[in-house]
């Protein structure tokens, strides 16, 4: 991970909203309803650029996973998620951050779907497990959150927010640092878990998972097979998994990708014991 | 396990030095906070933590893998998490911006686990609860080093050996 992506984020928002721009054209004072982008580069200019640091981001993270446990409720089901977190361990262990903060849960929903929250915060429902057929499928799901994780989508979403600053004034610095972070985080949790990554986001989770799971000694090749899964329930342009690009599409790209290669661990009957508490 | 962690923090503070460039066997914290494992992966217990800018005491390199002494013992960093020379002191939080306005945005807190709080202050203003969230921390707390190497083991998967 290179700490320089991170630069700008909500930081300068914080820092817009609180007055720190204050000095810059009043970009802080006057920009109710500028999007966050906005504020972010008058802030550069100013030379108030900041980068957020891991707990920052670890907040942000935290709010993605108590939305989504409280849109669904997290399934009571100890040994698949202890599964689940051992698969996505070992995934996440031949990655570029093998020591991050990795942390998973299964959402008690036949949906199909799985979701991460920045620095490490991954769900996936019972209905994606349910619909797998082994352990590299499940891995290439993981892989696939963990994917977007690493390459910050999260912040990324959260320099795209659109900041309300009425009222913002009138309080203290403590409270305008609230406001801003609710309100940034209320447009990251609704991207993750309703309006989705872009179709570049998700074309490189996809690549990047095949790495991943090529990397960690799993059959890459779990990746396409779900895929194919989900595009039997859902149809050709279905969009199981947010704004995800068309399923055929992503099924060609990582078929591709993958090419002859030696096939990896599929680990299925293990698998078939665990899923079974997804089948409830 | 709470003692140890706060002896091995403290362990980490005493290599602490003034700025510069870390010797041949010794490296800098650049992330704002980092836990130092059992293990070479993120299943393994924590033995540490270090904060950026502490310095860190090499004893070997495996792989990617940096074997550091703690005041408790020994434990494993990866190497992105480090480097040779002291990094600026640009990538502070959100608190220290603000002159501390949030009391808990300090190097030492991030080091602890703490965060800002404001995960917990935007779920209440939405009246969510983090029971979920804190039944998935505490999840992965109860998966343990040796599990993961038994499950990778019989698996034939992770990382090579």
């Amino acid at each position: 991970m290179n700490q320089r992506n991170l630069t700008v984020s909500v930081v300068v928002l914080f820092l817009a909203s609180t007055g720190f721009l204050g000095g810059c054209g009043g970009a802080g004072r006057g920009a109710r309803g500028m999007s966050i982008e906005g504020l972010i580069g008058a802030g550069a200019k100013a030379g108030a650029a900041m980068s957020m640091s891991e707990a920052d981001e670890d907040e942000m993270g935290r709010t993605v996973a108590i939305a989504a446990t409280n849109r669904w409720r997290l399934l009571d089901r100890p040994a698949l998620t202890k599964y689940v977190t051992l698969v996505g361990l070992t995934v996440a262990s031949t990655s570029s951050r093998p020591d991050g903060n990795w942390v998973f849960g299964v959402l008690d929903t036949p949906e199909l779907g799985a979701y991460s929250g920045p620095n490490g915060y991954i769900l996936v429902t019972r209905g994606s497990i349910a619909a797998m057929e082994d352990e590299s499928e499940l891995a290439a799901v993981l892989a696939h959150e963990i994917a977007h994780v690493l390459n910050h989508d999260g912040l990324e979403a959260a320099k795209h927010a659109k900041m309300n600053e009425a009222g913002l004034e009138a309080m203290s610095a403590a409270d305008q640092r609230l406001a801003a972070f609710n309100q940034t985080s209320d447009f990251v949790v609704k991207t993750v878990l309703t309006s989705g990554w872009n179709q570049s986001q998700e074309t490189k989770a996809d690549s990047n998972a095949v790495k991943l799971l090529i990397n960690a000694g799993y059959d890459p090749t779990g990746l396409p097979r779900f895929l194919k899964r989900m595009q039997a329930q859902t149809g050709s342009g279905g969009k199981a998994f947010g704004t995800h690009p068309g399923t055929a599409d992503r099924i060609s790209r990582t078929t591709s990708q993958i090419g002859s290669g030696k096939p990896g661990a599929t680990n299925r009957e293990r698998f078939v014991k665990y899923a079974a508490e997804a089948r409830l | 396990m709470k003692c140890k962690l706060k002896l091995a923090s403290v362990a980490v503070a005493a290599l602490l030095a003034g700025a510069g460039v870390a010797s041949a066997e010794e490296v800098f914290v650049k992330q704002t906070s980092i836990v130092i494992r059992a293990g070479k992966g993120a299943a393994y217990d924590e033995v540490g933590k270090a904060v950026k800018g502490d310095k860190l005491q090499i004893i070997a390199r495996e792989g990617k893998w940096l074997k550091v002494k703690t005041n408790s013992g020994e434990g494993y960093v990866f190497e992105t998490a480090v480097a040779e020379t002291k990094p600026g002191d640009d990538m502070s939080g959100i608190g220290k911006m603000l002159g501390g306005a949030s009391g808990s945005s300090t190097a030492s807190d991030a080091a602890a686990g703490k965060g800002f709080g404001e995960s917990l202050d935007w779920a209440k203003s939405k009246r969510m609860s983090p029971a979920g969230l804190n039944r998935m921390i505490a999840l992965r707390k109860s998966v343990t080093g040796k599990d993961w190497e038994q499950f990778t083991d019989e698996g034939k998967v992770g990382p090579a050996k």
